[in-house]
């Protein structure tokens, strides 16, 4: 893998290949992050591409005290938030709508790091979990994604969303205990064979 | 061993975010070195993480964002706007819009002398509590002029500068921080102007008389402003941002004819250049470029 760092440099010059790589070593975590913090495909896409469009343009002003990826997905879960803002302004709830089709589509590429046996287990896993963060109540797959995803601390999610730190610990706490709740109802996740599972079945690479 | 779950069961999760004192972790981990059903509990908490969540991006996706990039580069070209030719129109509902105090006595006594647009506060607070008292003067302004049309005549064509308005300076700050206005104005920039000074005819400013004022007077300077947008909000014919470098805010009136369709967004960062020249009087600002 090129090195980030230097990727970063020619990016902050206007080199476009370098920051190709950088988008293609990054989409799959903002791709996520916009998923799961709004709950569909068609909206996740929009705003992955809208947080790399900033990256991009705010990559000149980025210093490189920070690690890159902590900036971009920082930039992310902002263009998320304020997403979120202008939807529960417009009263639209487009939070529990049924994406399971388009979302499972999605997952159909082949991985050739796994035999057909592991993927399928891996495709299991992933229905489970996108099952599971579906169902979850959206504040708390919203936080859950926050602190998992984007990685932000919880001084850092409690200044994003106004919130007090007492309340996003509490309310993490609780999106966890509800998600474990919600795989151990589906079985997949935590079988009874989960200590592998948990551990292993899960872990990439 | 219950009551002590009940103590540990609602800090799990902190503690596995080293969200926890040293104390209260070192508490946890001794608990669930003895408790199997808190430490599974924990498992489990841990087993939901970023790998867990993460999905794929879908196919295509980066060539998607590459090519939404590319577009823009090509869009982005540099503007240059001569300022020379800017009318007073453009200089007037700049400064309308922006509502910059310290200029806006130009726009009731030296007018015809103003030719660039936006002074800038270094402070954040400063700048705060200027925008307040501009609204304030914009109504003010704009009811005095209904109010009593003939008045307001009298004070806005006068060759003399106006008096200064208490807590504005009689010149921009010399660390403002400019950015001018547009080169050409749609009719409609032009009408918002009739309308704010309806009964104050306004002496245009003659190309010739500002091609003088900007030869003779001073040498051109480059000045600015670079840093992160941190606020947009749309003003008429054009959008009204602050831009923030090194904690330092600057605000700025952007006709649309400057960034086209290139809205400028939060979160992005700017640079703008303003041609500027100072004629011991009025800060003027000759062109302005976007990167």
């Amino acid at each position: 893998m090129a090195d980030e760092r230097k990727l970063v440099r020619l990016a902050k010059k206007g080199d476009t290949d370098a920051f190709e790589q950088l988008v293609e070593m990054h989409s799959d975590r903002i791709y996520s992050i916009a998923l799961r913090m709004v709950g569909n495909p068609t909206d996740a896409e929009d705003l992955a591409q809208e947080a790399f469009l900033r990256i991009w343009r705010g990559l000149e002003g980025f210093n490189m005290d920070s690690k890159f990826s902590t900036w971009a997905y920082r930039l992310t879960t902002n263009v998320c938030i304020d997403f979120l803002r202008k939807e529960k302004k417009n009263n639209n709830v487009s939070l529990f709508t049924e994406d399971d089709d388009g979302e499972e589509s999605e997952l159909e590429i082949a991985d050739e790091r796994y035999s057909p046996q592991q993927k399928l287990e891996q495709d299991q896993l992933r229905q489970t979990v996108d099952r599971a963060m579906n169902s979850l109540d959206p504040q708390y797959r919203q936080i859950l994604t926050l602190r998992e995803l984007g990685g932000l601390s919880y001084d850092e999610i409690a200044q994003q969303l106004g919130l007090k730190e007492g309340t996003v610990k509490s309310r993490i706490a609780r999106a966890r205990e509800q998600m474990r709740k919600l795989l151990t109802a589906d079985g997949n996740f935590f079988g009874s064979d989960s200590s592998d599972k948990m551990k292993g079945g899960m872990t990439r690479g | 061993m219950a009551d002590s779950c009940e103590r540990i069961l609602p800090v799990l999760s902190a503690y596995l975010d080293g969200e926890l004192s040293e104390a209260e972790a070192m508490e946890v981990e001794k608990h669930i070195s003895t408790c199997e059903l808190c430490s599974l509990k924990l498992e489990s908490y841990r087993a939901i993480n970023s790998e867990t969540l993460e999905v794929k991006a879908p196919d295509g996706f980066t060539a998607r964002v590459m090519s939404k990039i590319k577009s823009e580069n090509n869009r982005k070209k540099r503007k240059i706007i001569p300022f020379r030719h800017a009318t007073l129109a453009a200089a007037m509902v700049a400064l309308v819009l922006l509502g910059a105090s310290g200029t806006f006595d130009a726009l009731l006594g030296r007018a015809n002398k103003t030719a660039g647009t936006v002074v800038v506060q270094n402070s954040a607070a400063e700048m705060e509590s200027e925008l307040q008292k501009n609204a304030e003067h914009i109504m003010s302004y704009s009811a005095a002029f209904d109010a009593a049309p003939a008045e307001a005549a009298m004070e806005a064509p006068a060759a003399e500068p106006a008096p200064v308005m208490e807590e504005a300076p009689a010149a921009p700050v010399p660390e403002s921080r400019i950015v001018a206005t547009a080169d050409e104005l749609p009719a409609e920039e032009a009408g918002i102007l009739h309308d704010i000074a309806d009964g104050a005819p306004l002496a245009p400013v003659s190309e010739d008389a500002e091609e003088e004022s900007v030869a003779e007077e001073s040498a051109i300077t480059e000045v600015e402003v670079a840093g992160e947008i941190t606020y947009v909000e749309p003003a008429e014919n054009g959008l009204y941002i602050k831009v923030e470098n090194n904690g330092e805010e600057t605000q700025v009136y952007l006709p649309r004819s400057v960034f086209g369709d290139m809205e400028p967004v939060k979160g992005e960062t700017i640079l703008l250049i303003a041609e500027e020249t100072f004629d011991g009087y009025e800060y003027h600002y000759v062109a302005i470029e976007i990167e």
